[in-house]
Formats: structure tokens, C-alpha cells, sequence
């Protein structure tokens, strides 16, 4: 059962109704090599479910992003079925 | 229980974080009990720390889910009870400005001090924040637009004194403090005379910007320990002298 703060939460970003990048409330995730710089929003519930993943695979939260954004973002999306 | 201290400012990137976390060690140091708690939904003061994000939290604390001491996580930086990113509901599901105290009441005869860092903004964190503590200390740069942000907080706090009587807003830290040109200085003088017109001062010395506290935050392990001969250090050492002294 989602505590009262996480169901609050997901109401809040559902009420923006923002894609994930536009989100108000997010985590900026930056990722820059020689030639490039990308960035991401991540709203606080995607970073949520990201640290759990990070977790599960014994690995910290960071290395899941830097290396997996795509994958991981697409699974977690998968997982909860929104 | 000695203190319950909310850290606030009105504004990001004032060193907060960095001050809470270096009281916490300072007092540590000292020979103190202390705890940290979190209540940003950025975690900056979880992850400077080196405490899990997974685990139990500030938001089950306050949904009192658990008991209190099941919320501590033990770190190399002292104790503390971390944010979740999902304090960024916290203003729905936040009803009362109580919460906070309610939820610590059974902490506060295990620790002398309690540090609270709190967001950049006025919302029920904050409040319920400033409802808990017995002193709060803002911290503020030496920078022309500081002005209007601790006039602000000020306010905020003169309004708080009604649901909280006992709180004392103990003064200003200065942080990031560089010092260098006499336009810096000058704005550091002002800050004191308005300080002085608020019925509060400037708590001294300033805090000395260094590389030494983004080197110390990379290693996850607060200026105290990282570095304590350094100019920050040994300032946050002085200041957390000034608190001790309070009681």
C-alpha cells in the first residue's frame, strides 16, 4: 500500500498532467561525454523506483542511470504498469 | 535535550546542507549526541552522509508507521533520519504543523541535539520545522540580493512564534563567504546592521568559501573530518562553540 506522502505525490504529478521531461517537481539528470551533453528531468517517483532497482541489483542509484537511463526508465514504466 | 535547530533560508545554494551536516559533526566533536534530519525532498543531506536511500525515512516517521528510532540510520557522519523524494507531496499530505514535533517527541531524550535541514521554500515541511525547534539559524551569502530573502524569513518566523512561542531565532550564518573585495566586506557590514534592525545579529565568524567542502561532499564525509584545519572547519568548529554556549 502507497504511504500517504507517495500517494501524494503521484497525485501532484498527475494533476500537472506534464510529460516527464516538463515535470515541476524532478531530479536533473545529467549525462556529458567529450562530445555530448544530455540532460533528463526525472520526476520524484521515477527516482524512487530507480532507487529500488539500484538496490535489488546491489549497485548505487548513479551507475543505474549513467549506464541504463533508457532501459531502466522503460522497465520501471513496465513494472508499474502506468 | 539541549536544542532542537532548524536550519532555514529562503533561498537555494546557501550552504544549508553543509552547515547543518558540519554542526551535527561539530557537536559530535565536542562529545554531543546529535541527530540530522532531512526533510528535502532533494536528499542532498542523505546522499552528503552517505546514508541508503532504501529504508525507512522522514515520510514514514511522520505517518508514525514505525517507531521512531527505526527511522535512524547509522552513517560515519553521525546519525540521521533521511528524506524520500516523496516529500515533494509533502504539502498535501502534510494536515497539522505539529506533525514533526509529535513524531520526534520520542528521540528527544536519546540525543542533546537535533539538527533539522529543511527546503528552500515556505511550505508545511518548513513550517512543521520551525513548530519542532527550539532555536532556528538562517543562513544567508554575503551577496546584494540577500537582503530581501532574510527580510522574508524574518517574517516567516515573527509568524511561526504564535504556534511556537519558545522558538528563538538565534542569527545568521554567513557561508561562502569570500571576503576578498571591499564591496564583499561592505555587504557582509550591511548584513550585520540589518541583522541588528531585525533584533537579531550575525552569528561569527563568516564561513569561508573553499574547494575543500566540494572535495569533502565528494567523499561523502563532512568538512569536520574531511579537513579540520581548514578555514571552514574551523569556522563551523567556532560557531558550533557559539551554540554549545547557549544552553
Amino acid at each position: 500500500m502507497a504511504s500517504k506522502f507517495e500517494a501524494a505525490t503521484m497525485r501532484l504529478e498527475k494533476e500537472t498532467q506534464q510529460p516527464e521531461a516538463a515535470a515541476p517537481i524532478g531530479y536533473k539528470v545529467i549525462r556529458e561525454s567529450k562530445s555530448f551533453r544530455t540532460s533528463v528531468i526525472l520526476r520524484p517517483s521515477t527516482v524512487a523506483g530507480l532507487d529500488e532497482m539500484a538496490a535489488e541489483r546491489g549497485i548505487k542509484r548513479n551507475a543505474l542511470i549513467a549506464d541504463e537511463l533508457e532501459k531502466i526508465v522503460i522497465e520501471y514504466y513496465k513494472r508499474k504498469e502506468i | 535535550m539541549k536544542e532542537v535547530i532548524t536550519i532555514i533560508s529562503r533561498k537555494g545554494g546557501t550552504a544549508k546542507t553543509t552547515t547543518a551536516q558540519s554542526i551535527a559533526a561539530a557537536l559530535i566533536r565536542s562529545g554531543y549526541k546529535s541527530l540530522l534530519i532531512d526533510l528535502d525532498a532533494q536528499r542532498n543531506l542523505t546522499a552528503a552522509t552517505g546514508a541508503k536511500f532504501t529504508g525507512y525515512n522522514i515520510t514514514h516517521l511522520l505517518e508514525q508507521s514505525i517507531e521512531a528510532v527505526e527511522a535512524i540510520q547509522n552513517t560515519r557522519n553521525g546519525d540521521i533520519i533521511t528524506a524520500s523524494p516523496f516529500l515533494a507531496g509533502a504539502d498535501l499530505a502534510i494536515k497539522h504543523d505539529t506533525e514533526l514535533k509529535q513524531a520526534i517527541k520520542p528521540l528527544l531524550n536519546l540525543y542533546d541535539y537535533i539538527i533539522i535541514d529543511t527546503p528552500p521554500n515556505y511550505g508545511k515541511l518548513t513550517r512543521n520545522a520551525l513548530t519542532a525547534a527550539t532555536s532556528v539559524i538562517i543562513t544567508a551569502q554575503a551577496a546584494t540580493f540577500s537582503f530581501q530573502g532574510l527580510e522574508e524569513v524574518k517574517q516567516i518566523i515573527e509568524q511561526m512564534k504564535v504556534i511556537n512561542p519558545g522558538l528563538k531565532l538565534r542569527g545568521i550564518v554567513i557561508t561562502n563567504y569570500a571576503g576578498r573585495s571591499n564591496k564583499v566586506k561592505q555587504i557582509l557590514d550591511d548584513i550585520r546592521t540589518a541583522a541588528a534592525e531585525m533584533g537579531t545579529e550575525v552569528i561569527e565568524p563568516p564561513i569561508r568559501a573553499t574547494d575543500k567542502i566540494t572535495e569533502s561532499q565528494a567523499e561523502k564525509l563532512n568538512i569536520i573530518d574531511y579537513a579540520p584545519r581548514s578555514t571552514a572547519a574551523r569556522g563551523y568548529m567556532e560557531l558550533t562553540q557559539n551554540i554549545i554556549s547557549w544552553t
